[in-house]
């Protein structure tokens, strides 16, 4: 069973919010996820991200995917390269 | 070695930072055809509407798109872009996310000038100044 991780847009009409979640690659349109790990808010200029890096990294080493939307949030933050270097660590010891 | 190493690092932080322009060109322009399609969105078909919200709302591929539909991922490609484009026409003609834009740099304008005056003045308001700022926005709202 493959595991992703989304954005998923919450918000009011015109006020563009997305939760940052890890959801089931199945149970995609009615929205049901496993876990909240942060979120993007483009209400407010400039937009705030938010990650909780400790379960995106955990979320990654058990395998789950992030979208390309994902993974361009992820490397601003550095976590894609973080889990990189983690990997690497991980594969030489 | 030493200054081997060094051109290595050198030149993964190129690629990292080409990477990252790259992904963040493709970010705006999501979030620009998110705000296009909650002005627009109605005037799309259905089929288009239901494929913007997976894609966009949802952050579905497009292939898993098209599993859902049973076609093919250049099918849904089209449909999407087709479906931007659309928007964009929209905008270019209506400019609604223009004026959207325009008018809540104003009221953030306002708002900032009013919490200045407020702590400046011991909590006095000029009401005339919010007065202009107000009659500017409604200007344009009429133009």
């Amino acid at each position: 069973m493959a595991v992703k991780i989304r954005l998923k847009r919450m918000g009011a009409k015109k006020n563009p919010f997305f939760r940052i979640v890890v959801a089931d690659s199945r149970a995609p349109r009615d929205g049901r996820f496993i876990e909240s790990i942060g979120y993007y808010d483009s209400t407010v200029q400039p937009a705030v991200v938010q990650i909780d890096e400790e379960k995106a990294l955990s979320w990654m080493s058990k395998g789950a995917q992030p979208t390309d939307t994902v993974k361009s949030l992820f490397s601003k933050d550095g976590i894609i390269a973080k889990y990189a270097e983690a990997k690497a660590k991980k594969s030489e010891a | 070695m030493f200054s081997l190493c060094c051109i290595i690092t050198h030149v993964s932080n190129i690629m990292i930072f080409g990477e990252k322009m790259l992904a963040d060109i493709g970010f705006e322009q999501r979030m620009r055809l998110v705000r296009l399609y909650d002005i627009y969105g109605g005037l799309l078909t259905d089929k288009q509407q239901r494929c913007m919200e997976m894609h966009f709302y949802n952050d579905l591929s497009l292939s898993e798109i098209a599993d859902e539909y049973g076609v093919s991922r250049q099918a849904i490609y089209d449909l999407i872009k087709r479906a931007g484009q659309i928007l964009e026409r929209y905008e270019n003609r209506l400019k609604m996310l223009e004026r959207d834009k325009e008018n809540s740099d104003m009221l953030l304008h306002a708002e900032e000038l009013l919490t200045d005056y407020i702590s400046d003045h011991n909590k006095t308001v000029n009401l005339e100044l919010i007065q202009t700022i107000l009659r500017e926005l409604n200007g344009k709202g009429r133009a």
